[in-house]
């Protein structure tokens, strides 16, 4: 292990300073040239394909003829005696001359900080999300941190109430908690008290907000192995009275439960997983990394239920893939022995888009049509027997878009521009949304249109505010920039 | 059968100052109407919701009593609206004509 080792000596002078040589020498052999070039890749070309009229005719309905022709007789008497009254009163005759036209714009109403403060200096900024009850008059708000890896925080639901003054309260006037955070909120269709809470850890929770007990859960279940991204409650096929909820996630299900509000339970009714389309080259999204577009399954990012034909939807699947859907027929996939079997709904894929999808939904007013909208910066609106878009609006970086019930023509989102921003389907283009109120910008995440008072929209933040506008969506709706 | 109904929507139609008329069954779906698509859709789906709404505050305060007409005046013109279980009657008028 040890060895003796023998050096020779070795001496140096002493010196007590040493100059050094310095050499300097430049070689610039030729002047530096700089160009800039910029190669835009992405095209702009705008492609139409709509052939004939965009309007499409309204499902035929069936009506009894003769009892409404009974009907508008009994009826038709004092509407004339109505409209004679009205055309002679002078009652109001004057009564607005004074104010001149007034050009509607939006109002912001509130801002509330809804922000999560988990009291050890975290703070959960961003407003993931919002959702109305079916009176319209309560809303749900939650907060989420931005996650690279595991969730371990605890998650947050406030609830505020219009009071009387049709103002929400600063203060929630319920906060319901819960382990891991919160990524989709849906109150029930009917039942303005019940309401479904998606987790990051894919469990799904549904709560009353009736009472003011301890306990509010009515049921948990673990609904998924990954996060829960979009939940929706849908009627149920073939009853219109039974309501059963639905939920999609990053593990490729979407996954369809019962409810059952006296016996509080939630049980699995279907699954179904939406394969990727077999000649996947052909519609493979440009931009998609490939080891999304290799996946067999992949995560369904939205969905959304025909409310004309309760078994059709459309889902935004991860790699931009847009497919339509049927809970009928649905096909049982092979080598599955689980106890509720997963079925293959796909009916049909669309063109998909380069970024992935944010939101996919029917339009509330036209049964065969459907908007999508995707980090590519494109809203797309298709018509549901076509493979390509009808209509392709450019925007800026959105984090979510909306139909605006009963105004057909008109789609708003929010984004990285920190406005509400409106778009004309007719013309493709942006509505100038001018507003005298000024706020701070900040990037929006969350919008939700309240259903009851459709000029009320919820907006949320990434810095834990809510804002509350008055939207006149009629104007908007009205104003077409082609004219 | 059909002209009846035709005949009837004609003779509210040749009132005076009558903008439009809208039949629409008890879901807010339209089944009859003088004025466009669009305008349609959001009178039916609009109006239907405050009829509702409106029949059930007069239930509310006399469960005997139910809506039988409402009239809805505002700047630019009026609205009649003829609630029933089945079908709603919804006449916009110009009264400034």
């Amino acid at each position: 292990m040890f060895s003796v080792n023998t050096s020779e000596c070795v001496g140096f002078d002493s010196r007590w300073k040493v100059k050094g040589v310095y050499n300097e020498s430049s070689s610039q052999t030729a002047p530096p040239s700089l160009s800039s070039i910029s190669t835009d890749t992405g095209t702009s070309a705008e492609v139409e394909t709509q052939t004939s009229d965009i309007s499409v005719p309204y499902s035929k309905v069936e009506v009894d003829e003769e009892k409404l022709a009974n009907w508008l007789a009994k009826v038709c008497p004092s509407v004339e005696r109505e409209l004679n009254e009205a055309i002679c009163s002078k009652a109001f005759y004057g009564s607005y001359a004074y104010e001149g036209s007034v050009v509607p714009n939006s109002k912001l109403l509130q801002i509330l900080n809804v922000a999560n403060n988990s009291g050890d200096g975290d703070y959960a900024n961003r407003v993931q999300a919002i959702s109305w009850n079916s009176t319209g008059n309560t809303i749900a708000v939650a907060c989420n941190y931005f996650h690279k890896s595991w969730c371990h925080h605890t998650g947050r639901v406030c609830f505020y109430t219009f009071n009387r003054d049709d103002k929400l309260p600063e203060v929630p006037h319920k906060i319901l908690n819960i382990n891991g955070c919160i990524n989709v909120l849906r109150f029930h269709l009917t039942i303005p008290f019940i309401i479904a809470c998606g987790t990051y850890s894919g469990e799904i929770v549904i709560w009353t907000i009736q009472h003011n007990d301890a306990n509010n859960v009515i049921a948990k279940v673990n609904g998924h192995e990954e996060a829960v991204i979009d939940m929706s409650w849908i009627y149920d096929i073939g009853t219109t009275r039974s309501i059963v909820l639905a939920s999609s996630s990053i593990d490729g299900l979407l996954n369809i439960w019962n409810f059952n509000l006296p016996l509080s339970s939630l049980t699995m009714k279907a699954k179904y997983k939406i394969k990727s389309p077999v000649l996947a080259r052909s519609l493979k999204a440009k931009n998609s990394a490939d080891e999304i577009s290799k996946k067999v399954v992949r995560g369904i990012l939205s969905f959304d239920f025909s409310t004309y034909s309760h078994e059709l939807f459309v889902a935004g699947v991860e790699g931009g893939l847009l497919v339509l859907c049927s809970s009928l027929g649905a096909n049982k996939l092979k080598g599955d022995t689980k106890e509720v079997p997963i079925l293959d709904p796909v009916i049909k894929y669309y063109e998909p888009h380069d970024g992935e999808i944010i939101t996919v939904r029917f339009s509330p007013n036209r049964k065969d049509m459907f908007m999508s909208c995707a980090t590519d910066g494109e809203i797309r609106i298709y018509l549901t027997e076509q493979e390509s878009p009808a209509r392709v609006i450019f925007v800026e970086e959105l984090y979510h878009a909306s139909w605006v019930p009963f105004h057909e023509h008109v789609v708003a989102g929010c984004g990285k521009r920190g406005v509400l921003e409106i778009f004309h389907l007719i013309s493709g283009q942006s509505i100038l949304n001018v507003s005298t109120d000024k706020v701070l910008s900040t990037t929006l995440l969350q919008m939700e249109v309240n259903k009851q008072r459709c000029a009320i929209v919820a907006v949320g933040n990434n810095r834990g505010e809510l804002q509350i506008w008055s939207v006149p969506w009629g104007h908007f709706s009205a104003f077409n920039p082609l004219e | 059968m059909s002209n009846e109904v035709e005949d009837t929507l004609k003779r509210i139609q040749s009132h005076k100052g009558v903008v439009g008329t809208i039949v629409v069954n008890s879901e807010g779906i339209p089944i009859k109407t003088t004025l466009d698509n669009t305008t349609t859709v959001q009178y039916a789906g609009l109006i239907s919701a405050l009829a509702d709404k409106a029949r059930s505050v007069v239930r509310d305060l006399d469960p005997s009593n139910d809506l039988t007409f409402l009239r809805i005046r505002s700047k630019k013109n009026e609205i009649m609206v003829a609630p029933d279980k089945e079908f709603i009657l919804i006449v916009v008028q110009n009264p400034t004509d």
